[in-house]
């Protein structure tokens, strides 16, 4: 008998395609729900063939795909023909919970928006991740995840300082990759709802709300203090609530991130790279070129030994594959060994009672089509033009 | 103190039956606890308040710590800080602590007797760390890994590999702005909250989930790590001018250009449409063929007259995902923004400070707990 974790029971009917909505609907299957993915020969998530960073594929199809799918069973269904359609409902039936990040009206067009669902099953939740929510006069915008963060507010404070704004770019897309975090504990809490009150839910998540949500301080203090320009919010890797801190380039030239949490550790690295030490702006200026002499005279060695004995952080900058081969070293979770072989997404966070598992490798196009449309008695194979 | 909420141009938010309203969560973090480690915990008890959930917050006998920690520019020393605080902690209970430890320990024991969940950093006393039917467990690093001096931020950005994604290659690495790091923890740390109420809830089981912020923002890298493990020739590092998404300035600040391969007709349409460019889209198609960099100085010599408003309307016409860089101050009156009814007031004697609210809407409205729950005032529309 399988092991019980937290969602097993659950029934999820998976619309998320690329990062977002599949992600999401991965860590739900983790946490022990059944999770159907739903896509057709006509509109296959584009990350399974995807090939951008670095992501080509590893096999039949795009390793983006395989990271994000894992665990989760796959169904052929073409949701723009009226079988398709139907067998969706259907399948409905007995889910608890749709997943999608569709554009903003697409599954309205489809007859699968949430009045239609909750007719065929007045329980059901839908969880609806978009790049500005339901609802609004930009809500019909397309957005990849770093419009989001300059239209959020993120981009406004990262950057050189006093330079531009920058985006976390093509290789990071953070809003795609923190909304799923986000997203997981939300619906969650749908499901806690929807059991209590005998009733369907539908949450409308918005990506771009959730930077502007990530940037909330910096709102708090705009709107009592007024007026930031550009350039101004922009500080490089200086602190946010400015205790000392940047990255500087050893003698082998590789950069380490530097931090000095308190005022003690910052007066005992003023000391050791003879700056002079507490006070206003030309002081952090000194401290800045004197610290930023001894470490380019210093190996890592003893840049992380000599601060790190006066309480001051000292780490590599590492690049992604200098992260991989820590893998060997550590307790990591958030990439591991796939069941197919190979490297897959983990998880965010350990359950240390029954913990959260990767079981299965991600599905190919409809490989559960048959046994899942069984279950509601419709048969793939003689109907296949209009299902898949 | 008198404390009011008014949620900005939102007349319903107090009718959202909110989901969490049955649940008591309690943070508790040491004096051992790293910035980090508090924001992080503060974070996750905040998205429990704001869904509903009673939460206390255990300080030390001074008082809420984050309540010392500036914003800069905005606030430039202790005295100013309030900015983070007020985002944080607004709506929960605070219990402060005397300096005598078995009297402290008692009342813990009592306050988390009485909690649905936990959230403790690592380090709070084992007799306190799982009397909770659930707890979440936040650390830094995970637990075979140690270092001198707890990493800060920018250290676990450096650890994780983000770091060497922004910015320029000549140039250091750049780090995302604010606490992205401990936010993105805190988002986990509640996931994680969540979990174990699942587990309460639909297995009837106690629950210990254990919440790395290192783990975490590998997790958040994982694009990068792949590409890492598949094409470990091509390793995307700080890209700077050549990335393929960036920022452009423009007339009136700048707007992030991003795109996808399928976007570039689109693209190609709306740089003809300048008639300073020769050739129109078979010229820039072409060029584009040979170099990204060419078309990111054509897009740049579009965007350099216009303002953000008409590059934004001229690619959302076409359907291309570009976008303007807003600034605190512009997002406070961004017209997606106050339909959504996105942000909350704060207001403190003296004080009328905004905040967004959660970034959902539960079955067509905004969520939102009172922000206080001692004095608490829900207002019409403004």
């Amino acid at each position: 008998m399988k092991p019980q974790r937290a969602l097993t029971g659950f029934t999820v009917l998976d619309l998320g395609i690329m990062t977002a909505g599949a992600a999401t609907s991965a860590l739900l299957a983790d946490a022990g729900a059944r999770v159907i993915k739903i896509e057709s020969e006509r509109y296959p998530d584009p990350f399974r063939k995807w090939s951008g960073a670095g992501l080509t594929g590893r096999g039949s199809s795009a390793a983006a795909f395989d990271f994000t799918n894992r665990n989760k069973m796959g169904v052929s269904l073409d949701l723009k023909t009226q079988r398709g359609r139907e067998a969706f409902l259907k399948l409905s039936k007995n889910a608890d919970l749709v997943v999608e990040n569709f554009r903003r009206g697409v599954l309205e067009k489809l007859g699968l928006g949430f009045e239609e669902l909750r007719k065929q099953n007045p329980r059901i939740v839908l969880a609806s991740l978009s790049s500005q929510g339901d609802v609004g006069p930009e809500a019909h915008y397309k957005s990849f995840g770093s419009t989001l963060e300059a239209m959020g507010g993120l981009a406004a404070i990262t950057g050189y300082a006093g330079e531009n704004p920058q985006v976390s770019g093509k290789s990071l897309n953070f809003p795609d990759q923190a909304v799923s975090i986000f997203a997981f504990g939300a619906i969650i809490a749908a499901l806690l709802a929807a059991k209590r009150k005998g009733q369907g839910e539908h949450i409308d998540i918005s990506q771009r709300e959730l930077i502007l949500y990530m940037v909330g301080e910096y709102i708090a203090a705009e709107s009592v203090r007024h007026g930031s320009a550009v350039g101004e919010l922009c500080r490089g890797n200086a602190d946010a609530s400015g205790r000392f801190q940047g990255c500087f380039r050893t003698a082998e030239r590789r950069w380490v991130a530097i931090t000095a949490p308190n005022e003690t550790a910052r007066n005992e690295l003023a000391s050791i790279c003879g700056a002079n030490s507490p006070g206003d702006s030309n002081s952090q200026r000194d401290l800045l070129a004197a610290v930023t002499t001894f470490v380019a005279q210093s190996r890592y060695e003893i840049v992380a030994e000599v601060f790190g004995k006066a309480g001051v952080s000292v780490t590599r900058v590492l690049a992604a594959n200098e992260v991989l081969n820590n893998l060997k070293n550590a307790h990591w979770h958030a990439i591991m060994p796939g069941p197919a072989g190979g490297l897959v997404k983990g998880v965010p966070f350990l359950n240390r009672i029954s913990p959260f598992c990767i079981e299965r490798p991600a599905p190919k196009l409809g490989e559960h089509s048959d046994s899942i449309l069984a279950e509601i008695n419709e048969h793939p194979s003689t109907t296949s033009t209009d299902l898949a | 103190m008198e404390v009011s909420v008014r949620i900005c141009g939102c007349d319903n938010a107090s009718n959202v039956d909110l989901p969490l309203s049955s649940f008591t969560v309690v943070e508790v973090c040491t004096a051992s606890s790293s910035l980090p480690q508090r924001i992080a915990v503060a974070m996750a008890g905040k998205i429990a308040r704001d869904l509903g959930a009673h939460v206390f917050a255990v300080y030390g006998p001074d008082g809420d710590p984050l309540g010392a920690v500036t914003v800069e520019p905005y606030e430039r020393s202790p005295r100013e800080a309030k900015a983070l605080s007020t985002f944080l902690n607004s709506g929960k209970e605070a219990i402060l602590l005397s300096r005598h430890e078995r009297e402290d320990c008692e009342r813990i024991a009592d306050i988390v007797t009485h909690a649905d969940a936990l959230l403790i950093s690592t380090g709070v006393a084992e007799n306190i760390a799982l009397k909770a039917p659930v707890t979440v467990d936040l650390a830094v690093l995970p637990p075979n890994i140690s270092t001198a001096v707890p990493p800060s931020e920018l250290g676990l950005f450096a650890l994780s590999g983000m770091l060497d994604l922004v910015g320029t290659a000549s140039r250091e690495p750049l780090m995302l702005g604010g606490h992205q790091a401990a936010y993105s923890a805190g988002c986990a740390a509640f996931s994680a909250m969540m979990t174990g109420f699942a587990e309460r809830e639909f297995q009837g089981r106690d629950a210990h989930l254990v919440v790395d912020m290192l783990n975490v923002l590998m997790w958040l890298n994982w694009k990068a790590l792949a590409a890492a493990e598949i094409t470990p020739s091509e390793i995307v590092s700080r890209e700077g001018e050549d990335a393929p998404w960036r920022t452009v300035p423009c007339a009136d600040g700048h707007v992030a250009v991003v795109y996808n391969d399928r976007d570039l007709p689109q693209i190609f349409d709306l740089l003809a449409d300048d008639d300073g460019l020769p050739g129109g889209q078979a010229y820039l198609k072409s060029r584009a063929t040979d170099s990204r960099h060419d078309l990111m100085e054509a897009i740049k010599r579009w965007c350099a007259p216009r303002t953000r408003r008409q590059i934004t309307d001229a690619a959302q016409r076409r359907s291309i995902p570009f976008g303007p860089v807003l600034l605190p101050h512009e997002l406070l009156c961004d017209p997606q923004l106050i339909f959504r009814q996105s942000f909350a007031s704060v207001v403190t004697p003296g004080s009328d400070a905004q905040i967004p609210v959660l970034p959902l809407r539960w079955n067509g409205k905004p969520v939102h707990a009172p922000l206080n729950p001692t004095a608490v005032s829900v207002e019409a529309p403004r």
